[in-house]
């Protein structure tokens, strides 16, 4: 079984297998989406397992004709907004805290490359981070960023102008 | 056409929104302006770059972690508590078939509890009537029903080391 509409209707009756396939396909982007805005391991198991249990207990209220992985990141980016919000930490303004420390990151870092890039990707504001992540990484559209963000479709057209010129520059401070 | 406004056109070009038109105004552009190829070609890379992030995963137990607070992890749990009670039953087998003090031993018990002989008694006796009434071939009783059974003891066994190895396998 591994369509998702498949799984979606093997979760809501109770399977467990269905339920698997769907942590299978999604708790790696889920966990990684969670990771670059809050940037701490056990913080973001936290709150990526908070997205799972909230999604497997509000399944019966989904509605198929919509995007299973579009309501799934409202709730990640819901639960991770309630988070920074408890951490008295800035979501829309540049995010000041120090980069390091994780080990994850630390590991990632050692290709240089990538490491470039998700340094500077540190650098933008967590609303901006999750705009680019939500374009680049998981390929949604401008509506679709809007219905996980809550905010206008111009807003972000923006902000995702503002943040790939940044990135551009701060991957070349860096070179 | 000024750097401005070509910057805009480029962003509108990475956004894919940009018309046959406006796909030729910026190309021609970027052929004759170096600054503007420049730009364009670092944009570029950085696009190359986001989508090549990697993906990290939370621990290996998030899965089982999940069902359980969900109360859906019950099936590793009772493969686990079946291979326990299988293995329980192969080791009281192979007791009672092989272990010479096994008649003195519950001959003992019995003298010095009155009680629980009557009680097995009764039970064997219950036992014996039912296997002559409704099994007739039970009184040609011999060595081959503990061998039937210890087969079906290991096939047993084996099904449910299976059944824990595709858990295990699962959730790695």
């Amino acid at each position: 079984m591994e369509n998702e509409a498949d799984l979606i209707s093997g979760a809501l009756a109770g399977e467990e297998e269905a339920y698997r396939g769907l942590l299978d396909l999604y708790k790696g982007r889920v966990f990684s989406f969670v990771y670059r805005i809050v940037r701490n391991y056990d913080d973001a198991e936290d709150i990526t397992f908070g997205t799972f249990v909230r999604c497997f207990k509000a399944l019966s209220s989904f509605d198929p004709t919509k995007s299973f992985s579009t309501w799934l990141f409202s709730i990640a980016h819901n639960l991770t907004v309630d988070f920074l919000r408890k951490k008295k930490q800035e979501y829309e303004l540049l995010d000041e805290r120090l980069p390091g420390g994780d080990d994850l990151v630390q590991e990632y870092e050692k290709n240089e490359q990538l490491g470039r890039i998700e340094g500077a990707l540190l650098k933008l504001a967590p609303i901006d981070r999750e705009i680019v992540i939500f374009f680049y990484r998981e390929e949604k559209s401008y509506k679709e960023i809007g219905e996980i963000l809550n905010i206008p479709v111009t807003t972000i057209k923006t902000r995702l102008h503002r943040a790939r010129k940044k990135l551009r520059d701060l991957v070349r401070e860096k070179e | 056409m000024r750097h401005k406004e070509i910057e805009i056109l480029i962003q509108k070009s990475l956004d894919h929104e940009t018309n046959g038109e406006e796909e030729r105004t910026l190309q021609l552009h970027l052929s004759r302006c170096p600054t503007c190829r420049q730009f364009y070609r670092e944009l570029m890379q950085t696009e190359q770059a986001l989508t090549g992030l990697i993906e990290f995963y939370p621990r290996q137990d998030f899965d089982d972690r999940v069902l359980r607070k969900l109360g859906l992890a019950r099936s590793l749990v009772w493969a686990k508590a079946a291979t326990v009670l299988a293995g329980a039953w192969l080791g009281s087998v192979l007791f009672l078939l092989f272990s010479p003090l096994t008649e003195e031993f519950f001959g003992r018990v019995l003298t010095s509890v009155p009680a629980l002989a009557r009680s097995i008694g009764k039970i064997q006796f219950a036992i014996s009537t039912f296997s002559h009434v409704l099994i007739p071939f039970a009184k040609n009783f011999n060595y081959a029903f503990p061998i039937i059974a210890l087969v079906f003891t290991v096939l047993l066994l084996y099904f449910f080391s299976r059944t824990t190895k595709k858990e295990v396998i699962c959730r790695a």
